[in-house]
């Protein structure tokens, strides 16, 4: 599949995850998420830190037994030495408050370095999954770090004569300078209401799909007010419960919309 | 009464269960290791089959948990129970037939009278009701439809997971099972658990290292299995990998001319990522060290598990190693990427920690005025001024000298300034050490920065305490504010919730007071820190009941640790009923009722107390009972008890406030004489009014004298004495 076409801050908040995995009938998928976390920024002069880059998430449901062979072998796949290196799963819980959704998990290591997030939903939008799903989500440029033995995200080859740095460094810049210094915070508190309205009024006309979009919305709108800084603590909760709130209730009503199996 | 006795087959066997299982987390590893042992001995005992403890070995690795046991008997025993019943000259008649008591005790314990056995029992003969239940099933066939489950669904792990196919629970799925009785491979006859799919699971198949094993490892004789494992890169022993793992790290640090260290205690937790371990050493860019120590250790530890080295001066290298579970040959690449990950998250802490030396401590305290400490307590920066006049009050309360005193006062302006930098934000556990850093950067005195570095301590039960004046006086109120802040919102804590870790700071507040031998008044600091909430406006109850409920709160703490010093309990209560408010003093009181408590003068104490107190409590008249008046007086005894109170009063506070409770207490038990007679002549329920009220007022007088030394009821460790009924002047 291809990307959501509004901002998420990971693969899993795209509906081919955060909804497809409720019901009970099979369902995979993968795709590319570019995946925007405003706080994350650092105006393109830290080596590891990025308000936007790539992940490669796939969903799987039910997850097969053989799931961590698949994955390793996908890793051989591209190019990574599986005995002549150190891979390991260390444990690594998952949980999401805004999304209402926990898994148990690992970061996946190589050779120290943490390549993957793979997890095991338990429950997403407040809800009990049967089957389980399993999210594999790969850190692109993690692995690519890794395969191009670079120390800096920005010296990646991207292509043969353009570097990641040259393509995206000046982005970063931009964007943490509007991220932490530049966003109109009153607009975008008043967005976030806008968009928890919406939301609410496709709910009660029963559009789980594009009531979930002002999920999203919103959710992007609290992350850069965070960013900025505006949000205390305890406002910050109270942010959180409401889109987590919204979600679940996107999720419930999907849900209640799917066709019960026999 | 019924006796128990074994009766032993011949015949032993080996037992294995191997749960296999994706990487286990190292906790839940760490829960299987102490558990797995526990849960097989009480399955095997509770079947009758008797294995030695010592017996049992688990070996836990992240991919399995194995437990196996050497000499397993083939047979259960037979448990014989023997029920005494009537004598046997009851329970039969003279011919030898059984009476209708010897048939009833029979029936009653289901056997025939036939069956009754006669034994002597303490010199006499008595008829027994002996049954033998030999176990119908062989140890095979209760391991294999009842022993394996035991043990498999006995774990109580904190976190468990389902995964498809399976109603089972577990901390990460299991993939296979192997259960062998010598060498037989057994399997389950009926489903194992509802739901599982764990009966698919079983065979006579083990899995090696991932990538340097074999994944298909037969296990035929039971015996292999370790050596088979071992041939395949996996160490199932978790002691022999604690072992493998040290020595390794010993080695290559001796290698390099220095010592590892793990502050954080990462051994515990490695030995459980790994099944195959290897140290290997690793290099950062020297440069890096000018980052502050902690900050090194922090990112060699936090996340990457890595070991720092020191030099013989103790001071960082510029070096680490670690511990892989790859193969050895290749430990070229594996080290030079996990140089890499270390060297990216170092010059990550190095971003940070220029950003905030360009920030400045000042600019960060700033900082503080924007970010809320809690919604109803104000921001942080309301919390650094709260600090700054609270250090002030403890140091006239503790009469701190001059030179700390000023330190205590910059440090507790400064304290929480670090809390805004990017360094924190991105290592919490910093807190505390970068503002001590960054003051020292600035050329703050070496005490302001120690105390800023020592503010949070004791930051675990039992942990380090501040080392300084200025950092007791710090820590010391950072705790106060704390707990009187939660207590004015009303946000106690209750059973397993404690958010705010309000038991652990109270407790560290008594350990500092301790240590510190801060004698002092500590309502008077919790009123000071109440006051300044309630200065600053902040949305607090007002009451002083926040106060009273903190003391209790705190002191509560203070039994605590008395009890673990094996005070106990009741002494440590009856001290704290002294109502004495510094923590010292009921320490020294508490001392001194144990040793007490066994003199003879310790029972006038008591009883003296006790018929004063018992009137009272029969009259219904408070403790707030207003002083005597000695024109009210009729008899001499009356007079003379006045007196005896009067007389002691001054002494006894004296010997109290010098903390010289054990004479104070034999000064106060002087008075039982004086009480007796106060008590065997005088009405004290007189039928005036007034008269009855004065003579009222005169016991509670002397028992609230006597109880500023403790209740001696509490400490009692007999119940109260029954002395004679006082003249209640009531005719019953």
């Amino acid at each position: 599949m291809q990307p959501y076409h509004t901002e998420v801050g990971a693969g899993t908040f795209n509906p081919a995850t955060f909804l497809r995995c409720l019901d009970s009938k099979p369902w995979r998928a993968a795709y590319p998420e570019p995946s925007i976390r405003p706080a994350d920024g650092r105006y393109g002069e830290n080596p590891y830190r990025l308000s936007h880059y790539y992940q490669y998430q796939v969903i799987l449901k039910p997850a097969p037994d053989d799931v961590q062979d698949i994955y390793l072998r996908s890793l051989a796949e591209l190019g990574v030495d599986l005995a002549a290196h150190d891979v390991r799963f260390v444990e690594d819980d998952w949980e999401s408050p805004t999304l209402g959704a926990w898994g148990l998990g690992w970061e996946v290591w190589i050779d120290g370095m943490e390549i993957t997030q793979f997890t095991y939903f338990q429950q997403v939008g407040g809800i009990d999954l049967d089957p389980v799903s399993v999210e594999i989500t790969y850190g692109l440029e993690r692995i690519a770090m890794y395969l191009q033995k670079k120390s800096s995200v920005f010296d990646l080859v991207w292509a043969a004569d353009i570097t990641y740095g040259q393509i995206y460094q000046n982005n970063e810049a931009q964007f943490s300078r509007y991220n932490f210094e530049t966003a109109a915070t009153e607009m975008l508190r008043g967005h976030f209401v806008d968009f928890e309205q919406e939301c609410e009024r496709c709910l009660a006309a029963e559009l789980p799909l594009p009531a979930y979009d002002y999920v999203l919305k919103c959710s992007h709108m609290f992350n850069l007010l965070d960013s900025r800084g505006v949000i205390s603590v305890t406002d910050r909760t109270g942010y959180i419960a409401r889109v987590r709130n919204l979600a679940r209730r996107c999720a419930e009503l999907y849900l209640s919309q799917q066709p019960r199996e026999a | 009464m019924a006796a128990v006795s074994t009766e032993r087959k011949a015949g032993f066997g080996s037992f294995l269960l191997e749960i296999g299982t994706e990487e286990l987390p190292a906790v839940a590893c760490r829960t299987a290791a102490e558990q797995a042992p526990v849960l097989a001995a009480a399955s095997f005992e509770r079947h009758l089959l008797k294995v030695g403890r010592k017996q049992i070995e688990t070996w836990v690795t992240p991919r399995r948990i194995a437990i196996f046991i050497g000499l397993v008997p083939l047979q259960p025993e037979t448990r014989v129970t023997a029920k005494r019943g009537p004598r046997s000259d009851i329970a039969f008649d003279e011919n030898g037939k059984p009476t209708e008591a010897g048939k009833g005790f029979a029936r009653a314990n289901g056997v025939s009278a036939g069956e009754l056995e006669v034994r002597e029992y303490q010199g006499r003969q008595f008829v027994f009701a002996v049954k033998r239940s030999t176990a119908e099933k062989s140890a095979r066939t209760i391991i294999k439809n009842d022993i394996c489950l035991e043990i498999l669904s006995g774990f109580s792990f904190e976190k468990t997971m389902g995964w498809t196919g399976s109603k089972f629970r577990f901390p990460r799925p299991v993939r296979w099972l192997v259960l062998k009785f010598g060498d037989e491979d057994l399997v389950p006859e009926g489903e194992l658990y509802p739901g599982s799919g764990l009966n698919d699971l079983f065979g006579n198949t083990t899995r090696g290292h991932r990538f340097l094993g074999r994944q298909e490892i037969i296990i035929s004789k039971i015996d292999e299995y370790k050596s088979k494992l071992a041939d395949n890169f996996v160490i199932v022993d978790q002691e022999e990998r604690r072992r493998l793992i040290l020595d390794g790290l010993s080695r290559e640090a001796e290698k390099a001319g220095a010592a590892f260290s793990d502050p954080g205690g990462k051994l515990e937790e490695v030995i459980y990522l790994v099944e195959n371990p290897s140290v290997k050493a690793g290099a950062f860019g020297a440069g890096h060290l000018r980052l502050p120590e902690k900050v090194l250790v922090t990112a060699m530890q936090s996340h990457q598990r890595y070991f720092p080295l020191m030099d013989t001066d103790g001071s960082l290298k510029a070096g680490f190693l670690y511990v892989t579970n790859g193969d050895p040959a290749c430990a070229a690449g594996i080290t030079e990427g996990n140089e890499r990950v270390l060297e990216g998250r170092i010059e990550d802490a190095e971003f940070s920690f220029d950003k905030d030396l360009a920030t400045g401590i000042e600019s960060m305290s700033a900082g503080l005025e924007s970010v809320v400490f809690h919604r109803r307590l104000g921001m942080l920066a309301d919390k650094s001024r709260r600090l700054w006049s609270l250090a002030e009050a403890f140091a006239d309360l503790v009469d701190l000298c001059g030179p700390d005193r000023k330190m205590a006062a910059t440090a507790a302006r400064l304290a929480k300034a670090d809390l805004v930098s990017a360094m924190v934000q991105e290592f919490p556990d910093l807190q505390g050490y970068m503002g001590s850093i960054y003051a020292g950067l600035e050329g703050y005195p070496e005490d302001v920065c120690q105390a800023l570095a020592e503010q949070y301590l004791p930051d675990q039960a039992g942990g380090d305490l501040p080392a300084s004046a200025p950092g007791a006086v710090l820590a010391a109120c950072d705790k106060v504010d704390n707990i009187i802040g939660a207590f004015s919102v009303d946000e106690l804590p209750s059973g397993s919730r404690d958010p705010y870790g309000l038991r652990r700071a109270a407790a560290g507040l008594v350990d500092i007071i301790i240590r510190f031998r801060f004698d002092f008044d500590l309502t008077a600091l919790l009123r000071s820190s109440h006051q300044l909430f309630i200065d600053q406006k902040a949305d607090v109850i007002t009451a002083g009941g926040v106060v009273a409920s903190a003391f209790e709160f705190i002191s509560e703490r203070f039994q605590r640790r008395l009890v673990e010093d094996r005070v106990p309990v009741e002494v440590a209560e009856a001290a704290r009923a002294s109502g004495a408010k510094s923590i010292l003093a009921l320490g020294s009181l508490a001392r001194a009722l144990e040793k007490f408590r066994s003199r003879n003068a310790f029972d006038d104490f008591h009883t003296a107390y006790f018929r004063c107190t018992k009137i009272a409590a029969k009259a219904g008249a408070g403790f707030e009972a207003g002083a005597a008046d000695p024109a009210l007086f009729e008899t001499e005894e009356e007079r003379l008890l006045f007196e005896a109170i009067e007389g002691l009063r001054p002494l006894t506070e004296a010997l109290a406030a010098s903390r010289q409770y054990e004479k104070a207490l034999e000064l106060a038990a002087s008075i039982r004489p004086a009480v007796d007679r106060f008590f065997d002549e005088v009405l004290v329920m007189a039928e005036n009014a007034g008269l009855r009220k004065n003579r009222l007022a005169l016991v509670t007088g002397a028992a609230l004298l006597l109880r500023q030394l403790g209740d001696p009821m509490l400490a009692a460790a007999v119940p109260a004495p029954a002395g004679p009924e006082e003249k209640s002047g009531r005719k019953d």
